[in-house]
């Protein structure tokens, strides 16, 4: 058992030198100086303002869909559920770049012109940057607060109702705030997802210089157009971003509790 | 007040069967009933927590079967009282919009615990508060489900006389499920006994405690002494034959197979014959003292078990193997109609499931 002991942690410690070498090179690359510099750049501050826009608008409706996704799925047995639960999975087991494809046919063809008949157009503009985010994280979101939700028990929610408080009041006052945790965290495991969506958003909404450009389309033109300090200064942030993230969600899950 | 007509429900592989109770206006009733005999069900069935469909539930003459349970006018406290983790005693009380009742309060003497989350208050001021809760939306009707049953034994006695007092001040009827005799003895108006999903008597605390319909209650309300014998009719009682050499006198009829019950506490045990009715000679087998009471053991043919009160033991001076005389009067002998079903004590996975 203790040469088990040995070799697992030998994993371990290889694992966690090839995480960190591989982050501490991104902060080896560059200088302050360039660091700062680039901080004040036009594009670089577009990017940052575009990827916190887009992602806060795709992280709102997916709070609105996957709440109420969570709580059929959580509340409720009816035929088909598995079937439902598997479609619903459907983006986090497909390649971004193919779903991001998929909807590029879609909107691409005959149902893509009826939108811009109406005004709504996806390819190749921020709406495209918010719909593929949202349809790439609204799984996550979703699993978060189906995990909380399943987990309060349905007792709780007889016991608000037999003290006089309507289905929507006890979602209200009982369901939602027993559940806030795991809100939460689905929150933030989304919006970092969103910050974070490549493939997708490179399909639909395609890599425009100051139009489409979140921060990950920000580090693939630059290394597409050669200019190595502005991508490795963007994925410096971002990394600072996902420890942040990680750090947040860490320290909700240490205080998650069940009823 | 509440009728309840032909309640059939199913739960599973549990279901109620044709349930048929009246409970009478500021009647404290308690359904008694071993765990997994759906007392659970039947109170969370009335509190509108399932769909009814076949059956009626009628309260006040109001028909309220599939009522959502915010329209009920119904109390419920649940056995393990469920107050919401994330509110504060006083949000807890009031959470359907309702204003504090100071009576209330003081009746249950929370008034010091209003701030306080559920998650810093012991078993007993728990129980208050869901009991103030439930009272605090003037119900008219209050479902206690096993109100005491995660509380030692010391506080369950408080709880009791909290309970009676609440019906007395409050003038609340209320409908009590528990499995401890005791406890229905002490706080009922009426008991019905639950079996399986079915009533299987009602009746007054007396009646129930002297005239128990079948074995199954008989034991449920603690009798130990349960034979089966042979009924013979005779002037206005019969004769119950034990067997050849073993005969019991009763007032009641009783004709062929029987079983018949005497209780613990109707075995009066003497030194000496005297040349009465249902007089036999035993040998103590076995004492155990049992606080207020000494529980003795004593071999006549058949193993009978009598309780004695603690200060009547030391005028006897009885001791294991002494040879004494049992005395049990013809009114305490009492029969019902002969089944092999007992008490079952199987876990109540139905109950357990309910409360998930």
């Amino acid at each position: 058992m203790r040469k088990i002991g040995l070799i697992a942690q030998i994993f371990l410690i290889i694992f966690i030198l090839i995480v960190l070498t591989g982050v501490s090179s991104l902060f080896l690359r560059i200088s302050p100086d360039i660091l700062i510099k680039t901080f004040k750049s036009k594009e670089f501050l577009f990017s940052v303002k575009f990827s916190l826009a887009t992602s806060s608008i795709s992280l709102t409706l997916s709070l609105l869909f996957s709440i109420s996704i969570a709580y059929v799925l959580s509340k409720r047995d009816f035929f088909g559920k598995r079937i439902v639960e598997n479609i619903i999975d459907v983006p986090i087991s497909l390649p971004p770049l193919v779903l991001g494809l998929s909807f590029l046919i879609l909107f691409g063809g005959k149902f893509g012109s009826l939108l811009e008949q109406a005004g709504i157009t996806f390819l190749f503009s921020p709406l495209g940057v918010i719909f593929a985010q949202f349809i790439i994280i609204t799984p996550y979101v979703e699993r978060n607060i189906e995990v909380v939700f399943s987990k309060i028990s349905k007792r709780y929610e007889f016991i608000g109702k037999s003290m006089g408080l309507s289905d929507f009041e006890v979602f209200k006052k009982i369901i939602l705030p027993l559940a806030k945790e795991g809100i939460f965290t689905g929150l933030i495991t989304g919006w970092s997802r969103a910050i974070a969506e490549f493939g997708a958003t490179l399909m639909i909404a395609g890599a425009t210089r100051m139009r489409t450009e979140t921060l990950p389309i920000a580090i693939f033109l630059g290394i597409s157009s050669g200019d190595m300090d502005f991508a490795v200064s963007t994925g410096v942030l971002m990394v600072i971003i996902s420890f942040s993230i990680l750090l947040l969600v860490r320290g909700v899950f240490k205080r998650n509790v069940s009823y | 007040m509440l009728v309840i007509e032909n309640l059939n429900i199913k739960f599973g592989n549990f279901s109620l069967k044709g349930i048929n109770l009246s409970v009478q206006k500021g009647e404290y009733f308690t359904i008694l009933g071993p765990t997994g005999s759906g007392k659970t069900l039947l109170l969370e069935t009335i509190a509108g927590r399932y769909r009814v469909r076949n059956g009626k539930i009628i309260l006040n003459s109001v028909d309220i079967t599939n009522l959502h349970p915010k329209d009920r006018k119904i109390g419920y406290v649940p056995q393990d009282y469920l107050l919401l983790p994330h509110l504060t005693v006083y949000e807890n009380i009031t959470l359907g919009k309702v204003q504090l009742d100071e009576e209330i309060i003081n009746l249950l003497h929370i008034k010091h615990l209003l701030k306080r989350h559920p998650s810093m208050l012991s078993g007993g001021e728990k129980q208050r508060i869901a009991l103030a809760r439930a009272l605090i939306r003037n119900p008219k009707l209050l479902l206690l489900d096993e109100p005491t049953s995660s509380l030692d034994a010391s506080i369950k006695r408080v709880v009791w006389r909290n309970l009676d007092k609440i019906r007395d001040k409050l003038l609340v009827t209320v409908l009590h499920v528990t499995h401890d005799f005791e406890e229905a003895l002490f706080l009922s108006d009426k008991i019905a006994i639950m079996r399986d999903g079915a009533i299987e008597q009602v009746g007054t605390p007396t009646e129930i405690f002297k005239m128990p319909k079948s074995k199954f209650v008989a034991e449920l309300t603690g009798v130990e002494n349960i034979f089966e014998g042979i009924g013979r009719p005779d002037g206005k009682g019969s004769f119950i034959f034990v067997d050849q050499e073993l005969n019991f006198v009763t007032y009641e009829r009783v004709q062929g197979k029987t079983y018949l019950s005497i209780r613990p506490e109707n075995v009066i045990i003497k030194k000496c014959r005297e040349n009465k009715i249902n007089e036999f000679q035993g040998r103590i087998v076995k004492i155990l003292e049992k606080g207020f009471f000494f529980r003795f053991d004593i071999d006549i043919g058949i193993n009978i078990v009598s309780l004695i009160p603690a200060r009547e033991i030391s005028v006897l001076n009885l001791k294991v193997g002494d040879k004494v005389m049992l005395e049990i009067n013809p009114e305490d002998v009492h029969s019902f109609a002969y089944n092999d079903k007992s008490l079952d004590w199987k876990g109540d996975e139905d109950d357990e499931k309910s409360k998930n």
